[in-house]
């Protein structure tokens, strides 16, 4: 009896160790497991959606004949509205290169969310082997979505704006004041961030857009949101304004990394 | 006297209920988001299957499932690793030594360890990163993901007890097996 129960605290600690150097391991890019995991959600989500189309078999043949060639045809139109939708994506990506020669963009589909993450971070389908690493910028043609926290070598993690995680050096375009956004708990449910750290007499107004200031991690004058009224934080009285976001992240379905643009360097990198 | 059927193959079954469990919970639109939070199925996973199974057994598979919810939430082993770890060697101890084995001393020890875990995540969390609305994210998101993941152990409760008892040939005690 004695025995069985030290047996058991044995297994315990030896497992707390496994974890314990499996976590030291983990650290830095994402690892093979983290991956692998990523990886099978993606296929795990194209096997579910690929079943949702095919058809009842038990039928006689002439019916299951016709089902399978109406299967066929529906396959091939998900597939031309899956192309038209890819073209758009891209069309819009191109579009950005154009206005802004200097970027050079990845775009990626989000394949899977984090359920434990209450700021929407998500994962998507480009990796390290695509040019992606962490720290890299991530946007929408609507503006500026987050930051890659992790990457493994075809997912990547991405932390979005709404989250407190993220502290990114942001401007008034019209006034010129600076602050640092970042996320809070009771703004992030109205997809807005806090432009705070913002000086005693700034002009901020409600409507003003607010861009990113430029600087190691992130190319200036992306486009994150519009500002509300300054306020007053209830804790330390300092002032600050709520962004709202130019994107739904909530509904995210695709994005483009930014891999490299001008004023890159490779220090500055989001540690995770 | 037990007779032991087949462990290895239920071990095999439930491990690949974890890696199910594991892939489905991360994919978008499958679990659904009620009043602000999702389950968290491996935490639910961990603990049903150390109400089922010996200490040893339960802190393996509890370091899996903290492993692969870590994994899948953050890219590093972190916190549920340790914590699940730890919370499923103790809730099988405490059930197969020192607590009253039945259906809802299980079922209270489960959301005790439901609550302690993702309350002291929200805690952490919070000291991390200062965050001065700390209480508004627990009260909107961590209650209703501690109500979603401890009502989605009951299922697993029932699957996984089926699987333990059917395969191993386990006397049925209730609560614990």
């Amino acid at each position: 009896m004695r025995t069985g129960k030290n047996k058991g605290f044995g297994i315990l600690i030896i497992t707390l160790i496994i974890v314990l150097l499996m976590g030291v391991l983990s650290q830095g890019q994402n690892g093979i497991l983290q991956d692998g995991l990523n990886l099978a959600a993606l296929g795990f989500f194209n096997i579910t959606a690929s079943a949702r189309s095919t058809p009842d078999s038990a039928t006689p043949d002439e019916v299951r004949r016709l089902e399978k060639e109406n299967a066929e045809l529906r396959g091939q139109l998900v597939d031309y509205y899956d192309i038209v939708k890819e073209n758009e994506r891209l069309l819009r990506y191109f579009e950005i290169s154009k206005k802004n020669p200097g970027y050079i963009l990845k775009p990626s589909s989000v394949i899977s969310r984090n359920p434990d993450d209450d700021f929407c971070s998500f994962v998507i389908n480009t990796g390290y082997a695509d040019g992606v690493s962490a720290g890299d910028p991530v946007i929408t043609e609507n503006g500026l979505v987050g930051q890659v926290s992790g990457t493994g070598y075809m997912t990547s993690t991405v932390k979005t704006a709404l989250s407190p995680e993220l502290k990114i050096s942001a401007c008034d375009k019209r006034t010129g004041d600076s602050g640092v956004l970042s996320g809070s708990a009771e703004l992030s449910e109205k997809n807005q961030s806090a432009l705070t750290l913002l000086g005693e007499n700034c002009k901020i107004k409600k409507g003003d857009i607010i861009v990113t200031l430029g600087g190691d991690s992130y190319p200036p004058n992306l486009i994150i949101g519009s500002a509300g009224a300054v306020e007053y934080d209830n804790f330390d009285s300092s002032p600050y304004a709520a962004v709202g976001l130019y994107e739904e992240i909530k509904s995210l379905e695709s994005v483009a990394v930014i891999t490299d643009f001008p004023g890159k360097t490779e220090g500055d990198r989001l540690e995770n | 006297m037990r007779t032991e059927k087949h462990p290895g193959l239920c071990r095999i079954l439930l491990g690949v209920e974890v890696l199910f469990l594991a892939l489905i919970n991360n994919i978008i639109g499958l679990t659904p988001e009620i009043l602000g939070g999702r389950p968290l199925v491996l935490i639910a996973a961990a603990l049903t299957i150390s109400v089922c199974e010996n200490a040893s057994v339960s802190a393996v598979f509890g370091a899996v499932c903290g492993a692969l919810s870590d994994l899948s939430f953050s890219g590093g082993i972190g916190f549920y690793s340790f914590a699940l770890t730890v919370s499923c060697y103790v809730v099988s101890s405490l059930l197969q030594s020192r607590l009253r084995s039945n259906f809802v001393t299980a079922a209270l020890l489960v959301f005790a360890a439901v609550f302690a875990l993702i309350t002291t995540r929200y805690l952490l969390f919070s000291f991390s990163f200062g965050l001065p609305d700390s209480a508004f994210l627990y009260v909107r998101h961590g209650i209703s993901k501690i109500i979603l993941t401890y009502f989605s152990a009951f299922p697993l409760y029932f699957l996984n007890r089926l699987l333990i008892l059917c395969l191993t040939g386990k006397k049925d005690a209730g609560g614990a097996i």
